[in-house]
């Protein structure tokens, strides 16, 4: 186990700890970031029969190319690529697969996730119309203050259409909301 | 508290349960084992590219040696035809 505290570190400097192949440092890092990982991937597949298998994915490809990261300032944002990669991934093999599968009831045994308040009810309503591509934007800057050109980074997309599609998120998310009201 | 952040703390609640307590731990297990995997084809593969290099290299030679062989011999069956016209044009 770590000998240091998850939060007491500063994050570049476990970077390249764990950079120089401290185990210890990897397990704080992967620790630190989990839940927020688990969460984001549980938003955007909106399953969670798969949270475990592609959070091990996401951070075992980030143990992998973290050698490669040449600036540790930019971990979060490589990082949130990769799950959002995964998830991506993840969604696409699922819509695959229904195509040639036919549907059973057993196929999708999706636990119901607990309910919030109604406001939180709402929003979860109105992210569930919405795109994918629309929806990750969405989900992305909730996690953090990401800006046009890092969110463009993230989803492999150009900034015009980062803006276009968080501008017709937004819009839709307002409306969608105000008719809950 | 904005409502974005109050949904990404309710999903971030319920999907943190879906871990299992060594979570991390499990994490890098997996990514030594797959380290080990991942050299050991590694060494595999350069067995292989050894193994064919090898190969070709015998048969780069083999071909070589037939060719200065059969150079060889065309040259002695030249100078025996040559010396069986000088004999015949002698007698």
């Amino acid at each position: 186990m770590a000998e240091i505290s998850p939060e007491a570190e500063d994050l570049a400097a476990l970077i390249r700890r764990a950079q120089d192949g401290s185990e210890a440092a990897l397990e704080i890092l992967i620790a630190r970031f989990q839940d927020r990982i688990a969460g984001f991937v549980y938003s955007l597949i909106g399953r969670d029969d798969a949270i475990e298998d592609l959070c091990h994915d996401i951070f075992i490809k980030m143990i992998t190319g973290l050698s490669g990261l040449k600036n540790p300032e930019s971990f979060e944002a490589w990082l949130f690529r990769i799950a959002r990669n995964v998830a991506m991934d993840s969604l696409r093999r699922k819509r695959l697969w229904r195509m040639f599968v036919p549907f059973e009831p057993k196929h999708e045994q999706v636990a119901e996730a607990p309910r919030g308040d109604s406001r939180v009810e709402a929003f979860r309503t109105a992210l569930e119309g919405m795109p994918p591509n629309q929806k990750e934007l969405i989900l992305l800057l909730a996690e953090n203050d990401w800006s046009y050109e890092q969110l463009a980074e993230i989803t492999h997309s150009s900034l015009s259409a980062v803006k276009s599609r968080l501008f017709r998120a937004r819009e839709y998310l307002r409306q969608r909301i105000s008719d809950e009201d | 508290m904005k409502i974005e952040s109050l949904y990404v703390e309710h999903q971030r609640r319920y999907a943190r349960t879906h871990l299992p307590p060594d979570f991390a731990r499990s994490v890098i297990e997996e990514a030594r084992r797959n380290a080990g995997v991942a050299g050991l084809a590694v060494r595999l593969r350069l067995i292989a590219i050894t193994g064919a290099l090898c190969v070709m290299g015998a048969i780069s030679m083999h071909w070589l040696q037939m060719q200065h062989t059969e150079q060889q011999n065309l040259q002695t069956w030249a100078t025996t035809a040559e010396q069986i016209r000088v004999l015949e044009e002698s007698i």
